[in-house]
């Protein structure tokens, strides 16, 4: 019985893909990066690989929309004088005669629907 | 991502509360709809797919009197191409969106007092804004803006 249970360990350690760090198909993961997930303690870090254009599940090792939802935990966007509408953004555009940054999203998209939420 | 990406950055924080009206703007809300003719392409797209009901996203900057666009990101894809090089999700991107569209929004207000060439200057200014909608708009999505435009 003893053997036979360490048989079937030797044959589980055996088909395992390798130890964290590898993938199944060889390709080895930047070792910082893996011992730090980098979508859910390095954003900073997340957003530079997303800037650079490299493929970030590759250099991550993390699945690409667990970090995209990682980054969504952000709220530095909550610090913007959103207006109101359309319509209030206008008139305030008429009087300081400037620009108007219409950022078009629907309420299910991101995080919220509203900054006054 | 937009707002995690660009809309956190703090350099884009500062040159929109600074230089920019902003707003959020949902295009399925008849409430708030139809008020820029400016945005009137980006509404039309909204609603000519109904796949856009389960996401759409897309930052367009607008004249100050609302009568015409003046630059878009292109509207946003999840796709890891789009995430790392478009204005949707790159800060350094959207900082030059927002540049170029001060310089557009000065371009159209000196050709709106009607100095002298001010028409010629205007139709340049027009062609240029196109060009610019066009080539930030790729794919599928971009072929439907195209169709509005």
């Amino acid at each position: 019985m003893q053997t036979g249970r360490l048989v079937l360990l030797a044959v589980l350690i055996g088909i395992s893909p390798g130890p964290i760090g590898v993938f199944a198909n060889g390709d080895r993961v930047l070792p910082p990066l893996v011992d730090s997930p980098i979508g859910v303690e390095q954003p900073d870090v997340a957003e530079q690989v997303i800037g650079s254009g490299q493929n970030l599940e590759s250099i991550c090792g993390e699945p690409f929309e667990r970090v995209l939802m990682t980054l969504e935990h952000r709220q530095g966007w909550r610090s913007i004088a959103w207006r109101k509408d359309v319509g209030a953004a206008l008139k305030d555009a008429k009087v300081l005669g400037k620009p108007v940054a219409v950022v078009i999203m629907l309420p299910e998209y991101g995080q919220s629907s509203s900054p006054f939420s | 991502m937009i707002k995690s990406g660009p809309l956190s950055d703090p350099a884009v924080i500062a040159i929109l509360n600074r230089d920019f009206v902003p707003v959020l703007h949902d295009p399925s809300d008849p409430k708030t709809t139809g008020v820029a003719p400016a945005l009137a392409v980006w509404e039309s797209v909204y609603a000519s797919n109904w796949a856009y009901r389960q996401g759409f996203a897309t930052t367009v900057v607008i004249s100050s009197d609302g009568k015409i666009p003046l630059a878009t990101s292109g509207i946003a894809k999840h796709h890891w191409r789009d995430v790392g090089f478009s204005a949707n999700h790159v800060p350094e991107k959207c900082l030059d969106l927002l540049e170029v569209s001060l310089d557009r929004e000065r371009r159209y207000r000196e050709a709106m007092n009607g100095s002298e060439g001010s028409a010629a200057a205007l139709a340049r200014l027009h062609d240029e804004i196109l060009r610019s909608i066009k080539e930030a708009s790729r794919g599928n999505d971009g072929r439907t803006v195209t169709r509005f435009l």
